[in-house]
């Protein structure tokens, strides 16, 4: 009793320290030395990654639990720690399949999956819809059973431990909250069915003041904003100190505006707490914004698995190139390819639109890259950025886009007018039509 | 009688309604498209072909009268024939009225629960009951009004023995029947004043119903 009133003292101490958006940067870098010595040994945060977070055996033996108290010793949970941030969750996802029968065949969802996603660190699960990143985070809940593989928290296989005992927090894109329950209520309800030893009002109160909806306790979720509804369902999430918390496309219903306040907020607080955490988005700013790690799903299979500037700097394959970014698509037996010396075995090839060198007037070569001619055809006007569609002497077509400034001044292009360019063969990869496509395959 | 025949129908059909609505939405399997058929046929079938049936399967010649007998049950001309076929004929309002409510319900809020600690009871005592309460308050309060107007199916099998089972509505036929006016339209009053009391509450509910959406 002691113990879990002292946490939730340290939990509130925690909380002032993210007081609020307007946080100053000071501020934020005493907020990480705290984490860095609350990791023990010295050890920087980066360092606490790579060590193996304790077991829940071993959890239980250097904390034991409050037995005899009501049914509270059937939970692992965290709650129970003197701690205030959570240690974080190691989560390992071994060969995961998943299929599912529909009525017009089996729907491989994912295909073999292996994921590793570090104690305390954010992962985003990118990719198109129907790629089977929800899918797998589903898995992970527990919300789906597993066709095939394996799934670890930490050491312990959690493959076919119920939904109720993983001691996740969900968060999901319709919210979810229980409308016949209070702000409140709805925050308190992971609390109550799971008999914890807190003092609940207190530590509603926390939450509420930690998604910065102070007051609102008595609200029913009808009465509040989407955003606001969102940050409800965060703090619900989080009320019983999860290891992992798991957000499937969480800001999907939300306007732009609203969407980067969460994110921002979002951040925050889950670096605060110091939870495992695992997104799933469509958006890829969101995703780069706040992973430590992304993971680019297609087709039920990993494209890619890096950090955001790894897989912006490297896309290691044809469909995470065009992904992520702009990209012109050519015939390999293009004029531009052949001129760049850029050898493929592949029908096609691709290159970023900013790796084009644009020249208004003839030089025969470039550092020992030859160039090639082209003709301005085409001129869009899209705010902030003009795009010119570029054509070849053998018809291929490329875009090419610049600022608004440089279009008005140095770089401003006219219909008609002939060019020189050359795209240095590192910029460019061969593919198939079929590697980049991402229609599912039933 | 018919307080007593409502008393009996109305709970055990609400339970058994609810559980079957929940796995009818929940569950694909072949032949639900049957099982739902099979729910609607007390409204197609005439009460009075209801309670035929029930005679012929419980009655003295009927398939399981041996078995009855050595149990010394009796149903037929009794209260738990009455009780069965009030029942089978207000079998689908509830199962009716909570489909489409079950369909339409975000299952997200169910899984939140269960990501929360709750176990399948506490999800459904939260969650799943507080989300069909109005549709399952609408279908008791129409079963708890056919089970009292219900005269079909119940005036085959009770037999209709005075002051034993005999229920308000079989009650205000014989009367009427026998010219004894006075007491059939008593008896009607008193019955126009239950369903009158019946359609009050409904009204309370969906005001209650509404007050909620609006809240």
């Amino acid at each position: 009793m002691p113990r879990s009133a002292e946490h939730i003292c340290e939990f509130a101490g925690g909380l002032s320290e993210s007081a609020g958006p307007l946080q100053t940067a000071d501020a934020q870098a005493a907020a990480a030395d705290e984490r860095a010595s609350a990791n023990g040994n010295g050890a920087g945060p980066a360092s606490a990654v790579a060590e193996r977070p304790r077991t829940p055996a071993e959890e239980r033996q250097g904390f034991p639990s409050i037995s005899g108290s009501g049914g509270v010793d059937e939970y692992e949970g965290i709650q129970m720690q003197a701690s205030q941030r959570t240690s974080g969750l190691l989560v390992r996802v071994r060969n995961m399949v998943k299929h599912f029968n529909t009525s017009k065949g089996v729907f491989k969802a994912v295909q073999g999956v292996d994921v590793d996603i570090e104690p305390s660190s954010i992962c985003a699960l990118l990719g198109p819809s129907g790629s089977g990143k929800t899918t797998l985070l589903r898995l992970i809940a527990g919300l789906e059973g597993v066709t095939d593989g394996r799934i670890y928290f930490d050491d312990l296989d959690a493959t076919d431990l119920a939904v109720q005992d993983r001691q996740v927090g969900m968060v999901f894109q319709s919210y979810a909250l229980f409308n016949h329950k209070t702000v409140a209520e709805n925050v308190m309800f992971g609390l109550e069915v799971r008999k914890l030893d807190v003092d609940r009002r207190k530590r509603v109160e926390d939450l509420l003041e930690l998604v910065q909806l102070t007051g609102l306790g008595d609200r029913y979720p009808r009465q509040l904003s989407g955003g606001q509804r969102q940050r409800v369902a965060l703090a619900r999430a989080l009320a019983s100190n999860p290891k992992l918390l798991l957000l499937d496309e969480p800001f999907g219903a939300l306007d732009a505006v609203v969407r980067k306040q969460l994110r921002a907020g979002l951040k925050e607080i889950v670096q605060t707490v110091g939870v495992t955490t695992i997104i799933v988005t469509h958006d890829q700013e969101e995703a780069f914004d706040l992973a430590d790690k992304v993971v680019i799903f297609n087709r039920g299979f990993i494209e890619q698995i890096g950090s955001p500037t790894e897989i912006i700097r490297r896309p290691a394959t044809p469909f995470v190139m065009k992904f992520v970014g702009d990209t012109n698509d050519v015939p390999a037996a293009s004029l531009l390819v052949r001129r760049s010396r850029f050898l493929t075995s592949k029908s096609r090839v691709m290159f970023r639109p900013s790796d084009i060198q644009l020249f208004t007037e003839f030089v025969e070569s470039v550092d020992g890259h030859l160039v090639t001619g082209a003709t301005v055809s085409e001129r869009a006007n899209l705010g902030w950025t003009v795009r010119y569609t570029l054509r070849f002497d053998d018809d291929v077509e490329v875009e090419y886009s610049v600022t608004r400034e440089q279009a008005d001044g140095r770089l401003g292009l006219d219909i008609g007018q002939r060019i020189y360019l050359y795209v240095k063969p590192e910029a460019m990869m061969g593919f198939e039509p079929e590697d980049i496509d991402s229609a599912p395959i039933l | 009688m018919t307080l007593m025949l409502a008393a009996v129908s109305v709970p055990l059909n609400s339970v058994f309604g609810t559980v079957a609505a929940i796995l009818i939405t929940r569950n694909e399997f072949p032949g639900k498209v049957l099982l739902l058929s099979l729910l609607d046929m007390p409204f197609s079938i005439s009460p009075v072909v209801t309670g035929l049936m029930l005679t012929l399967l419980y009655g003295r010649s009927g398939w399981f009268s041996s078995f009855l007998a050595e149990h010394g049950f009796n149903i037929v001309f009794a209260f738990p024939g009455m009780a069965l076929a009030t029942m089978f004929v207000t079998m689908p309002f509830v199962v009716r009225e909570l489909i489409p409510t079950l369909e339409q319900m975000d299952l997200s809020q169910e899984e939140a629960a269960r990501t929360l600690g709750a176990n399948p009871l506490q999800v459904f005592w939260h969650v799943t009951l507080p989300n069909i309460r109005w549709g399952l308050m609408y279908g008791i309060i129409l079963t708890n009004a056919r089970a009292m107007g219900e005269f079909g199916a119940v005036s085959v099998i009770s037999g209709n023995i005075i002051g034993k089972t005999q229920t308000l509505t079989l009650f205000v036929e014989s009367a009427y029947k026998e010219y004894n006016t006075e007491a059939a339209f008593a008896a009607a009053v008193l019955l126009s004043l239950l369903a009158l009391m019946t359609l009050w509450v409904k009204d309370r509910v969906e005001k209650a119903a509404a007050a909620e959406a609006a809240k």
